[in-house]
């Protein structure tokens, strides 16, 4: 067997590339050919010579595969080597060349380093919030479970009315492994220090062991604690533990005041341990009761809805297998317990995933971010890809030689690697440096409880993401550059052409194109940026539909041991009004169950005479002292407010606001109509619309206004004066300094009861910024990258256009010479960028359309297609591109056409 | 096979081709045709054996290869030898003498051992 022959060029060419297994042929054969020719020399027919060749040689195929084999290892062994060697003098060659370009070599590593860093931290708080699984034993088995009523609108509560437990417990074993309980509400410290108002939670025994986390020091609630002869017990958290507590050691064992009961401390959770998740889940508690059920609990049903149930999926079981089981007994409800619900009652439930529930309000604008971010690196990218282009461009010379001097294609792109690789590494760790800073700065600032005890960690997710991030740039960036000129940098550097008057023409179409894709995702990033900005002035324009200047609130915790009936409540509460009222100053004072956009939001069925339908609606509710309005700065749009007369013993009266008076009552007049709470066969009081007031944005400024009502403190009933009102807020409207009058108040309060704590003494006006917060956050944070991503890509075009002139400036020149004025040049040159600029803008548009049905999900009272945030990005965007076009223009324009011709 | 042919040790032959290519550099062909010339066809080696032994010591960096043309033109593998292959030339060369000192002591000696007395 003899190997095929090539023909002779190919030998030749081969004095270069390697190839082991042609060059083991060609050696082999050599030999072989040599000695048929001396045979042959020596008289023999070439049959005779080839045979003795052959019998002379042994057998051909063993050696080959020998020497392959011997080969082969040694190639591996010396390519590692060959390789490291290499690689360090490329780097070292990059490195020398990146520093001959400072400035370029800055620009670049910066605008990796911006993009890099943005999307890492931008990263770490999606993967914290997102992606990383919640600190519980297996949270995606952790699920709500939540009801509805359909008589009472389409709404799913999230929660279930407590007594309801026991039939929904009931699944365990079939849908269910275990389940919990629990219902949260602020406690009161007292006793050791200054009293204090936290956020606390009540379970049923299980909760811990339902979410599979055990307290650090000492232990859970375990089955005996619930019996009622046991003293009370608390597990406090963490961060607690070590504020107020100052990390005692011997804390377990140990009993502290909880609003106002000795409570004997059991456990300590672990520092991680967060819960409720936030949100409309509650805040993180502070503090752990045990809710002991009793046969009176299993009469709460279908009337208040607060309860949290928990629940961890048995094995096997999907969400979806649970939400029909769980809407099966729902529907039985009423059937099993007749005797506590009314008449063709019905009720639905849903399960919902606890993390989709803890991040239902974040994802639309995370993911957001995450997608302007990814753009922003983008960009970046494509801005040092066209840099490099631009320098290769520069150094066709050189390429040239080398490439004459012997080196490969391969070799030229493996020194290009080598180069981004420099760059990327440099700006890759100045990003790291950038993303660590940003993601505590998000972390600081995020107005969202997941991120509360969140530090952003450098964990192994966000490295690899960092990583992966980095090592797609360097490959797709430095490639690129290292193919463009290989087409032309040969044969053009060579013939230098440097003279010619138009640079290479595929060159310059690649870095248009990029620039132009740029510029579209430029404008996608501003036209979100825009609409976000756009939806925010927006929201920032609307009224809270209460005065929030010069006037203070306050809430104040009165605890059960110390006030337990309704009647001691509200004499207690009437005083403290009665006190802050002496205060210089105070025009008015009152108090609510909770001031707008607090974190409570009571909702009431209220039936009106004269209802159409069966579905009795929803509305919000509010519980209020007299003179509430007065104090909220709110006039009367029509009749009168809650007044001291409205008191227990005289007509019961309400007052609405204007959505309910027009959803009710349509343009007829709402005063002197009778509503009634729970729905027409309910066994309530009528009670007579006394007065109108306008809309307030009770759930927050950027919500919608719900119909809602206005009860009297003094008339409402007693357990929901136990359960709502014992926590009021005040609110104090003052002609005198806000600070003052707040020092003033807490002197006030302290001097009826120095052990009252008081939460959240603020300016009134501060509730309305906390309620923005989160849009705030988001629109600042979109703006900034949309800034970011503009000034990247105006970096683009200059370098683009500044490049494009030097590269005619024979023809501008020539030009010139033949009667162009320098105002030509210039319209010539800027109307280039500006051309781009169109061409990307157009392409943007048709992107950031993509995004509607995301940014539905996050913009308020405007479309997504909003004409003036879009004209607006794009009038911005083509001005930026003019601008980065008339600099090099200018210079256009004072090219003297006589050197340039000449160059 | 020739009847008088000397089967050659793997050593053996590194041996003869490190001696060949200290005249100078060769590729494989005028190596076989050396040994051939200076052993008078003496030792009949199959020449292909003489690959995997040059490629061997080109691992072990005894001898170095580049491609040249040959006197007929034609692109050839020349080998030569590295200053370790010059040492180690030295080394085996001296060790090799002594074996064949040994040897002939042995073939040449008029004593008898003691059992054939």
């Amino acid at each position: 067997m003899t190997p095929a022959h090539d023909p002779t060029w190919h030998r030749y060419l081969r004095f270069w590339g390697h190839d082991a297994e042609r060059d083991l042929d060609d050696e082999l054969r050599f030999h072989f050919d040599a000695r048929v020719d001396e045979y042959v020399a020596a008289g023999l027919t070439h049959e005779a010579a080839l045979a003795e060749a052959t019998r002379r040689f042994g057998n051909l195929a063993r050696v080959r595969d020998q020497c392959a084999h011997i080969d082969s290892q040694w190639t591996r062994e010396r390519t590692m080597l060959d390789m490291l060697q290499t690689l360090t003098t490329d780097v070292r060659y990059a490195v020398r060349q990146l520093r001959r370009t400072p400035a370029l070599t800055a620009a670049a590593v910066l605008c990796f380093a911006l993009g890099i860093g943005a999307n890492t931290s931008i990263f770490s708080v999606v993967d914290a919030v997102l992606l990383r699984p919640l600190p519980f034993h297996e949270p995606n088995r952790l699920v709500l479970v939540g009801e509805k009523l359909p008589r009472f609108g389409p709404d799913n509560f999230g929660v279930i009315s407590r007594g309801e437990y026991s039939d929904y417990a009931k699944l365990v074993g079939r849908t269910f492994s275990r389940w919990a309980i629990y219902e949260i509400g602020a406690v009161s410290l007292t006793g050791d220090g200054e009293p204090e108002h936290v956020n606390g939670i009540r379970s049923s025994a299980a909760l811990f062991d339902v979410l599979g986390v055990w307290p650090r020091r000492g232990r859970g609630f375990t089955g005996s604690d619930t019996l009622g002869s046991s003293p009370d017990v608390a597990v406090l958290s963490d961060a607690l533990w070590r504020r107020r507590y100052r990390s005692d050691p011997s804390i377990v064992g140990k009993s502290i005041d909880i609003d106002g009961k000795p409570t004997t401390v059991v456990g300590v959770a672990p520092p991680s341990f967060q819960f409720p998740l936030g949100g409309d889940l509650g805040q993180p508690a502070d503090v752990f009761l045990l809710m002991r059920l009793t046969s009176a609990d299993d009469k709460q049903r279908a009337n208040s809805f607060n309860t949290f149930f928990l629940a961890r999926l048995a094995d096997g079981v999907r969400s979806g297998d649970a939400r029909a089981v769980v809407n099966e007994v729902a529907k039985g409800l009423a059937a099993a317990h007749p005797e506590y619900y009314p008449k063709d009652w019905s009720v639905l439930a849903d399960v919902f995933p606890l993390r989709d529930r803890a991040v239902k309000d974040v994802r639309g604008p995370l993911f957001i971010l995450l997608g302007a971010v990814g753009a922003v690196l983008l960009i970046a990218c494509i801005n040092v890809c066209s840099l490099l282009i631009a320098r290769v461009a520069d150094r066709r010379r050189e390429i040239a030689v080398r490439q004459a001097l012997g080196a490969s294609r391969g070799r030229l792109v493996q020194q290009f690697l080598a180069e981004s690789l420099v760059l990327v590494a440099m700006g890759g760790a100045l990003g790291l440096a950038f993303a660590v800073w940003g993601a505590r700065a998000l972390a600081a600032h995020a107005p969202h409880e997941l991120l509360e005890h969140y530090l952003p960690a450098a964990d192994a997710g966000v490295l690899a993401v960092t990583g992966a991030i980095v090592a797609l740039t360097t490959l797709a960036f430095s490639i690129v550059p290292a193919l463009v000129p290989e087409r032309e940098a040969l044969s053009a550097a060579l013939r230098d052409d440097s003279r010619s008057a138009t640079g290479g023409r595929s060159r310059r179409s690649a870095r248009q194109t990029l620039v132009v894709a740029e510029i579209a995702l430029a404008l996608m990033l501003a036209a979100v940026a825009g609409l976000m900005v756009r939806s925010f002035l927006r929201v920032r324009g609307v009224q809270p539909g209460f005065d929030a200047d010069h006037a203070v609130t306050v809430r104040v915790g009165l605890s059960p041991a110390h006030y337990p009936s309704a009647g001691h409540i509200i004499q207690f509460e009437q005083r403290i009004i009665e006190r802050l009222g002496e205060i210089p100053g105070v025009r008015a004072v009152s108090a609510t169950n909770d001031v707008p956009m607090g974190d409570t939001r009571v909702q009431f069925a209220l039936a009106h005479e004269g209802q159409p339908s069966a579905t009795t609606p929803i509305c919000a509710g509010e519980i209020v002292y007299p003179r509430y309005f007065d104090a909220m700065g709110m006039r009367m749009l029509d009749g009168r407010p809650i007044m001291t007369g409205d008191a227990a013993s005289a007509l019961k009266v309400v007052v609405v606001n204007a959505t309910l008076a027009r959803q009710f009552f349509g343009n007829g007049s709402a005063i002197g109509r009778r509503l009634k709470s729970g729905g027409l066969s309910a066994p309530t009081p009528w009670l007579t619309i006394v007065g109108v007031v306008p809309d307030v944005r009770e759930a927050g400024i950027d919500k919608p206004v719900l119909p809602e009502a206005f009860f009297p403190a003094l008339q409402t009933d007693t357990s929901l004066i136990q359960a709502l009102m014992r926590t009021a807020s005040y609110v104090v409207r003052t002609d005198a300094d806000v600070g003052q009058t707040m020092n003033e108040m807490r002197r006030a309060i302290h001097a009826l009861d120095p052990e009252l704590p008081l939460v959240g003494l603020q300016p009134l006006s501060n509730i309305v910024t906390i309620s923005l917060a989160e849009r705030t956050f988001n629109t600042l944070l979109l703006g900034a990258f949309a800034v970011l991503a503009l000034v990247l890509a105006a970096v683009g075009i200059y370098g683009l256009i500044a490049y494009a002139v030097v590269q005619r400036t024979r023809e501008i020149g020539i030009r010139l010479a033949i009667g162009a004025t320098p105002a030509n040049v210039l319209g010539l040159v800027v109307a280039d960028g500006a051309r781009l600029a169109a061409i990307g803008a157009a392409i943007g548009l048709v992107g950031a359309f993509a995004f509607t049905r995301v940014m539905r999900s996050v913009l308020f009272d405007i479309a997504p297609f909003d004409p003036i945030a879009i004209a607006g990005a794009s009038a911005v965007l083509l001005g930026v591109a003019v601008l980065a076009s008339w600099l090099p223009a200018r210079r256009a324009a004072r090219i003297d056409p006589l050197t340039a011709i000449r160059s | 096979m020739n009847r008088d042919a000397i089967v050659l040790l793997q050593g053996t032959l590194d041996l003869l081709i490190l001696k060949t290519l200290s005249w100078g550099s060769a590729h494989g062909y005028a190596i076989a045709r050396w040994i051939q010339h200076v052993t008078d066809d003496a030792l009949q080696i199959e020449e292909g054996s003489l690959y995997p032994s040059l490629h061997r010591l080109e691992k072990r960096g005894l001898i170095r290869a580049s491609w040249g043309l040959s006197e007929n033109k034609r692109r050839a593998k020349y080998y030569e030898l590295t200053a370790r292959g010059r040492h180690e030339l030295r080394a085996e060369a001296s060790s090799w003498a002594a074996f064949i000192g040994a040897v002939a002591k042995v073939l040449t000696s008029s004593d008898q051992p003691s059992w054939a007395k």
